[in-house]
């Protein structure tokens, strides 16, 4: 699944473990969902979404 | 690719130092049991002391994997149960091939002992979560 995340991460300057601490997941995850070898629960993807104040498919396309 | 953060100041979940240091406690007793049992009196009750000492070793083991686990997020779960699946099957798979060869040549096929191979399923876990983990890298 493809996303901007990474994008989304850099506009606000944030590395991977600000995001990491913020969605309550390891930087191991985040690094694996921005090089799209991870697609998240669907939980997660709307704990991304929420802290990005976006809709889901706004970060993840199919 | 972008290249990776630093790891200062990350919160790191699951493959916690605990459940290290719970595996490797666990085997040290492990080793110290089959050397002891090496001088030990069959059936004394120091031979029997020692062979249980091991179990409870391992389920101070269970319980520090457990406590990771509850910790651990998503993609480190995943990681274990990809882990773990091979690692199980590949061990089943092992086990009923040696056991369908020895019934083929009339129980007479020699193995090390059947006390060992129960390793297998420790060591080809601990190989199947190094693959795993990479995948995700």
């Amino acid at each position: 699944m493809r996303n901007d995340l990474r994008e989304r991460r850099a506009e606000r300057g944030w590395s991977q473990a600000d995001l990491a601490d913020r969605l309550d997941v390891s930087r191991q995850t985040i690094n694996a969902i921005e090089t799209e070898k991870y697609s998240p629960s669907l939980e997660l993807a709307f704990r991304i979404a929420r802290l990005f104040k976006v809709r889901v498919e706004d970060v993840f396309q199919a | 690719m972008e290249a990776q953060q630093p790891m200062s100041g990350e919160r790191v979940r699951g493959g916690s130092p605990g459940v290290l240091l719970a595996a490797a406690a666990w085997l040290a007793v492990y080793l110290a049991a089959r050397f002891a049992l090496q001088y030990l009196r069959a059936g004394s009750v120091e031979a029997i002391f020692m062979a249980i000492a091991p179990v409870w070793a391992f389920f101070a083991f269970v319980w520090a994997v457990q406590r990771a686990l509850r910790r651990a997020d998503e993609l480190q779960r995943l990681v274990q149960l990809d882990a773990l699946a091979f690692a199980f099957s590949t061990t089943i798979c092992v086990l009923m091939g040696l056991g369908l060869l020895d019934i083929a040549h009339g129980g007479r096929l020699e193995f090390p002992p059947m006390r060992d191979w129960w390793a297998l399923l420790p060591v080809l876990y601990a190989m199947c979560l190094v693959v795993a983990r990479r995948r995700y890298r």
